[in-house]
């Protein structure tokens, strides 16, 4: 398969579809975000949009609305999401422009050299730890 | 037979452009016109788009719902811009990045289920005149990208 590039100045469309996002939008975005995390949190859990309405004591339609992005949802309901699907809400500020990798792991499959506050031949099973990493730190920075 | 792509986003994960068969685009003129006579709905096209590429496998149902048949609607009040994905790569040396795209291929209002009907019709008849005119070697295939410095 022949693919011909062609670079040309933008069209009226292209122009539009590429101007930065405004506040309203990013806003909006960061909501769509945070709800796609939540649905794989129930995905996991094989819960509907019912059980969570239920577990989060709120309408279906609520959930919906949430769904949608268009519902500026508070710290608290934010809580109240993540406990319905059996989490803790963990919240990062990013420098612009980082990426950030996630990963989520229990503290026994963790090294003893990166768990320096976790006292020997103490399990704890079923503690997780959610850890972030900038992919711009240097493996001394983090050290 | 020739088929344009005209890039409008690139996200993280995936890439969204228009299609166009032997010049007709039904996306890029339903989008174009939807900037001329409502700004505001073709800015929350502009959102979802942001979203749904900065994504893998973006599962929100309420803002891009999986229809069936491998097409997919991108969802705004209202309106509706139907869509389907070519994940094989084929893309990739051309477009210099690894993004799965998303090519909308044409879209409407959501008033009668009738009509809503006719648009998921069409749009998957494009997907097949897309996958078939790929396989023939006498197919023209064009990606338009941005350039900003002209």
């Amino acid at each position: 398969m022949k693919i011909e590039v062609i670079k040309k100045k933008p069209t009226k469309l292209q122009k539009f579809f590429s101007t930065p996002l405004n506040f309203e939008q990013r806003v909006e975005k960061s909501q769509l975000l945070v709800m796609e995390k939540l649905l794989n949190c129930m995905g996991k859990l094989g819960m509907n949009r019912s059980k969570l309405a239920e577990a989060m004591e709120i309408s279906p339609a609520g959930v919906t609305k949430m769904l949608r992005g268009s519902n500026n949802f508070t710290v608290a309901t934010l809580v109240k999401a993540a406990e319905a699907v059996d989490c803790e809400i963990s919240i990062n500020f990013k420098p612009k422009g980082h990426e950030e990798v996630w990963c989520t792991y229990e503290n026994e499959h963790v090294h003893a050299q990166f768990q320096p506050n976790i006292k020997k031949n103490v399990t704890r099973v079923g503690r997780f730890v959610t850890h972030g990493l900038d992919l711009n730190e240097t493996p001394a920075d983090a050290a | 037979m020739k088929i344009t792509l005209t890039e409008l986003h690139v996200g993280t994960c995936s890439t969204v452009t228009t299609i166009a068969f032997d010049e007709k685009d039904l996306a890029g003129d339903f989008l174009d016109s939807l900037e001329q006579s409502r700004p505001q709905d073709a800015t929350k096209f502009q959102t979802a788009f942001s979203t749904i590429c900065d994504v893998k496998n973006y599962s929100n149902d309420t803002k891009f719902k999986n229809l069936g048949d491998g097409i997919y609607e991108v969802k705004i009040w209202g309106k509706r811009l139907y869509c389907f994905k070519d994940t094989s790569g084929d893309f990739e040396e051309a477009t210099g990045c690894s993004n799965h795209m998303i090519m909308a291929c044409c879209g409407g209002s959501k008033n009668a289920k009738k009509e809503q009907n006719r648009d998921i019709n069409k749009a998957l008849g494009l997907k097949k005149k897309y996958f078939k005119a790929k396989g023939e070697d006498d197919t023209e295939f064009k990606y338009i990208k941005t350039d900003d410095e002209n």
